[in-house]
Formats: structure tokens, C-alpha cells, sequence
């Protein structure tokens, strides 16, 4: 990371951002806050800045948070197997010591 | 909405939480239930079935784990601010009640330095050492987070400090609230080294001094100024106020569910800020670790290297803070990176540290609960008689089996709290809901790796600290 060569802006109305030099970004129209992605814009738009979004705007949004779902979705499985890991691992270890 | 629309939807907000808390609750139960069958091992009871340590440390860490996973499952943005957002408002207490805290505060203090200078010359048949550790730092503290913030009123310090006139010199921003760290270190310092707990003479002078540098402070910046941004003890009790339920606001008080309030964006600001509440974390862990038969060790072998005990103290204590900032500030980047954000750590790090106050004060919980709990006794005995106290103090010294595991049980939901208002944390600043929970790698990893350390100093049989002729409590 290029941590000393970052440029630093500081807005008002978001949280203040540092921007590693030649990443490309996307700014926000409305608050200007800087996303390093499509996705992350797209979400940032419909998030915070809803009512003031156009129709096509709101589809593209839509769309991302739907994207985003089925990434979610399967994040749970894992983190659903993680538990059962967890869960299980204690019970075997502490029978294994019982026994 | 109509008010009756508010309260139908703060009804079913409440339900929800309800439901949820039925639902995560045995949950997580089942997964720390094991630490809870170890815990009255901890005092060394020998009717409990005894577990490896490092079986009974990973065990802390998964559930803590566990509760960063069970968390994960909630994505639900409105839902998430619902539960931080819910509260009643209560009247402000009047001014007699204040003025009465005023009074309280005062004589406390002036019992404090007169008993502690007149009374008996040993630490716990004095009334001034029991004053200040078990009634105000154990159990007063305690209030701070359980209950609110009521230092304010009560300081005994800002009321003297008041009554003087001021100067009202600019107070230099650029100190920010830096003076407070330092403040923090030195007072935590002081308490390890010094026979600050055993000798209430040392421990009248102390107050005495603090009670001189804060009237001094005030004349000259202007008692607001001080008490908010200088003074180390008002600076640690108003963040701890903000993992109690009720809260000062500027029309009265406000009732939230606990810890909800720490994903407030105004808890910390600035870098100053997130050291303090990291030097807070860090204080109950130096004074556990010291008393450690591990620390005994390592101390000694270095004092025979030929390095005087204080300093090999020293330079391990800060050795030891720079660790946890170390620990602390990576698990920024990690958020950083894995949130996909170009927020700065700094900015990051306001928004996550008020998670690790709920840790360190269910660490203050488990460190001081039975140790109030078994003098208050001694208490009220010394406070019949300050200057001529009974030889013989009543202390009891066996508690039943179950606060052990309460103390142990009150860690572990200071580290829930904490990993809810992480996650809470990411969900407000983060746009997309899956990099909110990957923003939360780095502090859940240091929140084990510190659940593990903090089990293992709590659960680890405690020796005098070494080279320092006693002390510490």
C-alpha cells in the first residue's frame, strides 16, 4: 500500500478519505465521496442518496444489491459450515478428553 | 408518521430484538457453554472437571469467532440501525439531586485525604485505600458502564476546580486530547509500581496532587476544557458512559439498549481519542499480566541481565501498548482493504474502537467483582470507625461457586457487545453489505487473540509482582 503518497481530501458530510495514488475511482455526484469500484458506487448511490436518484439509477442499484445477495448467500454457507467447525471440533475435542 | 405510528414500530423493534436475543442467545450458549462449566475451576476449586488451558483459551476465542460468524447472518441495514436507534427519554435529574452528587463527591474526597493522612497506617484498615479501590474504583466504576456516566455531577475535582477563578487561556488544539493518554499511562503506572493500593498515606498525597494539577489546569484553560480533553479520569468514565444504558443529553436522559450507543459517530474522535480507548483496554491487561508467573519469570532473567527492575518495567509496559496499537492500527488496514473503502484508517478506527470499550469493561467486571463483593464487609466495619478500626476485619472469603462463573460469563458478553457494534459499525460506513463484514476480519482476529491473552491472565494462578515490595491490586 502507498500509504505516503496518498493524497487526502476531507469532506463534510463523509468520512474523511485517502486515495492510493493511480487507483482510478468513482466519485459520488452527490457527496463526493470516492469508491474504488462500479459496484461499491452503485451501492453507495442507492444506500445513502436514494431519493434522488433517477429511474435508471435505481434499476442499476437494484441490481447490485441483487448481485450482491447471491455473494452474501454464499458467504453464509461458509460461515454456516464455519460454526458447524467450531461447533463440532469443541464437542469431539472435549470428548476425546472426557473419554 | 403519527406518534402512535412510532410507538407500533418501536413495539415491534423491541420485538424483534427480543426475538433475536431468544433466538442468538442459547446460540451462543452452546458454543461458550463449555468455558461456562470450566469457570468455577478459576478459583481453584477442586470439584470441577479441570481443563487443558490452551483447550480452555481456544475455547474463549471460538465463541468469540463464533459470534463474529452468528453476526454475519445479519445484514439487514434498517434492522441493524432499529436496534441502535431505539430508546426512551427520561427527565433530566433535578438540580437538588446534582447539587446533592456535589456534596457526595466533596466529602468523599475530603474522608479520602483526612482518613487516609490520620487513619491506620496499613492499606486495607484504612479507610481512604478501601474508599478509592473498592467502593470507587471497583464499584463506582462498575456504575459508569452498568448503569450511566455520573462523574460529571459527582467529580469532586471539577466541583473544587469550579469554585476557582479562570483564566481562560486558549487551550492549544494541537495537544488534542493527548495529555489524557499520557495522563492514562502515568495514573496505570503508577498504580503497578507504587504502593499506591497498600499505603493510604502515598495514596492521600496522590489525590492531593491530582486534586492541585486539575484546579491548576482549570484556572488556567477553563474547567470545560480541562475535564474534557485533559483529565484522564473524567476522559475514561465519559467512555464508559457510553456502554451504559442511560445517557445525559442535552434535554434530559436517554435510555438505549447497552452498548448500542458506541456505533455513535460522536463516541471518539481523532487519532488521541482511539489511543486513549486502546490505553484504556490495555490497563487491566498490564496490571493482570504482571501478576503473572510467566512475567515473574522473564522479569527476573532480565533484572539478572543487570537491568534495574524499573526500567526492564517500563520499557515492557510500553513495549506492551505499542503491541496492542500495533494490533489494533493492522486490523484497520484490514478493514480498509478488505472493505473495499478509501476512508483512512484514522476515520475507521473512530468508527471501531468504541467496539473494544464493551471488552474492557467486562474485563473490569471479572477483575473487580469479587474483590468488592468480599470487602464490603470491611467496609462498612472501617466506616464505622475510621480512625480506630477493629484489628480484625470481616472479609469473606469464600463466594459461592457461580460468581466466578458470572464474572467469566459478563467477559464473554463484553465481547459480544463488542463484535455486534463492530458489525454495526461496518454496516454505517460501508455502502456494500458483504464488505461491512469482511471489514471486520482484522478486529475479530485481534479480539480473539486478546479474549485468549485476557483468559489466560484471569485464569492463570497470580504471584506478587516481583521487585516491587507488594502492591498493586
Amino acid at each position: 500500500m502507498t500509504t505516503t503518497s496518498e493524497t487526502e481530501t476531507t469532506e463534510s458530510d463523509h468520512p474523511p478519505t485517502s486515495i492510493p495514488v493511480g487507483d482510478t475511482t468513482e466519485e459520488c455526484p452527490y457527496c463526493a465521496l470516492d469508491v474504488p469500484d462500479k459496484t461499491q458506487y452503485r451501492l453507495h448511490l442507492g444506500v445513502e442518496h436514494y431519493e434522488r436518484l433517477a429511474d435508471a439509477e435505481r434499476e442499476r442499484f437494484h441490481e447490485a444489491y441483487r448481485a450482491e445477495a447471491d455473494a452474501l448467500d454464499r458467504f453464509r454457507i461458509i460461515a454456516l459450515g464455519g460454526l458447524v467447525l467450531l461447533y463440532f471440533g469443541f464437542l469431539l475435542v472435549y470428548a476425546l478428553l472426557a473419554a | 408518521m403519527d406518534r402512535y405510528g412510532v410507538a407500533a414500530v418501536q413495539r415491534l423493534t423491541l420485538l424483534r430484538a427480543l426475538l433475536v436475543a431468544v433466538l442468538v442467545v442459547p446460540l451462543l450458549a452452546v458454543v461458550s457453554g463449555s468455558v461456562l462449566a470450566h469457570a468455577s475451576a478459576l478459583r481453584g476449586s477442586t470439584t470441577t472437571v479441570s481443563v487443558p488451558t490452551w483447550l480452555f483459551l481456544s475455547t474463549g476465542g471460538g465463541a468469540v469467532g463464533a459470534s463474529f460468524l452468528l453476526a454475519s447472518f445479519v445484514t439487514d441495514r434498517s434492522f441493524i440501525r432499529s436496534i441502535h436507534d431505539w430508546g426512551v427519554r427520561l427527565p433530566a435529574p433535578g438540580r437538588i439531586l446534582t447539587a446533592g452528587a456535589r456534596v457526595v463527591g466533596v466529602a468523599g474526597l475530603a474522608v479520602t485525604v483526612a482518613v487516609g493522612y490520620l487513619g491506620p497506617a496499613d492499606g486495607y484498615r484504612n479507610l481512604a485505600v478501601l474508599l478509592v479501590w473498592v467502593l470507587w474504583w471497583g464499584g463506582y466504576v462498575a456504575s459508569t458502564y452498568l448503569v450511566g456516566n455520573s462523574w460529571p455531577a459527582l467529580n469532586p475535582f471539577r466541583t473544587l476546580a469550579s469554585l476557582a477563578p479562570s483564566l481562560n487561556y486558549q487551550y492549544p488544539d494541537r495537544l488534542g486530547s493527548w495529555p489524557s493518554v499520557a495522563g492514562l499511562l502515568g495514573l496505570i503506572w503508577l498504580e503497578v509500581i507504587s504502593p499506591l493500593a497498600d499505603d493510604p498515606r502515598l495514596l492521600a498525597t496522590t489525590v492531593v496532587a491530582y486534586a492541585a494539577v486539575s484546579t491548576a489546569g482549570s484556572v488556567v484553560f477553563g474547567t470545560e476544557v480541562w475535564f474534557s480533553r485533559v483529565d484522564p479520569i473524567a476522559t475514561a468514565f465519559r467512555l464508559f458512559g457510553r456502554v451504559a444504558p442511560v445517557a445525559k443529553t442535552a434535554d434530559g436522559l436517554t435510555v438505549r439498549l447497552p452498548g448500542t450507543a458506541l456505533s455513535d459517530a460522536d463516541v471518539v474522535s481523532g487519532r488521541d481519542e482511539v489511543v486513549f480507548v486502546v490505553a484504556l483496554l490495555y490497563a487491566t491487561t498490564f496490571d493482570g499480566f504482571v501478576g503473572t508467573g510467566l512475567w515473574r519469570d522473564v522479569a527476573t532473567a532480565i533484572v539478572g541481565l543487570g537491568l534495574p527492575p524499573l526500567v526492564v518495567y517500563l520499557l515492557s509496559y510500553l513495549a506492551g501498548f505499542g503491541l496492542f496499537l500495533g494490533a489494533f492500527w493492522w486490523s484497520m488496514a484490514v478493514a480498509r482493504r478488505f472493505g473495499r473503502t478509501y476512508i483512512t484508517r484514522t476515520a475507521l478506527a473512530e468508527r471501531f474502537a468504541p467496539s473494544l470499550l464493551a471488552i474492557a469493561a467486562g474485563y473490569h467486571v471479572a477483575h473487580y467483582l469479587a474483590f468488592v463483593v468480599g470487602l464490603v464487609p470491611a467496609v462498612a466495619t472501617v466506616a464505622s470507625a475510621p480512625l480506630a478500626p477493629p484489628s480484625q476485619l470481616p472479609v469473606v472469603t469464600t463466594l459461592p461457586g457461580w460468581v466466578s462463573g458470572l464474572e467469566l460469563a459478563l467477559v464473554l458478553v463484553g465481547h459480544f457487545v463488542a463484535v455486534w457494534v463492530a458489525h454495526a459499525a461496518g454496516y454505517q460506513l460501508l455502502p456494500g453489505r458483504l464488505e461491512a463484514i469482511k471489514s471486520q476480519y482484522g478486529i475479530t482476529a485481534v479480539m480473539i487473540c486478546y479474549t485468549m491473552i485476557s483468559l489466560w491472565i484471569v485464569s492463570t494462578p497470580s504471584v506478587t509482582p516481583p521487585f516491587l515490595g507488594g502492591g498493586g491490586v
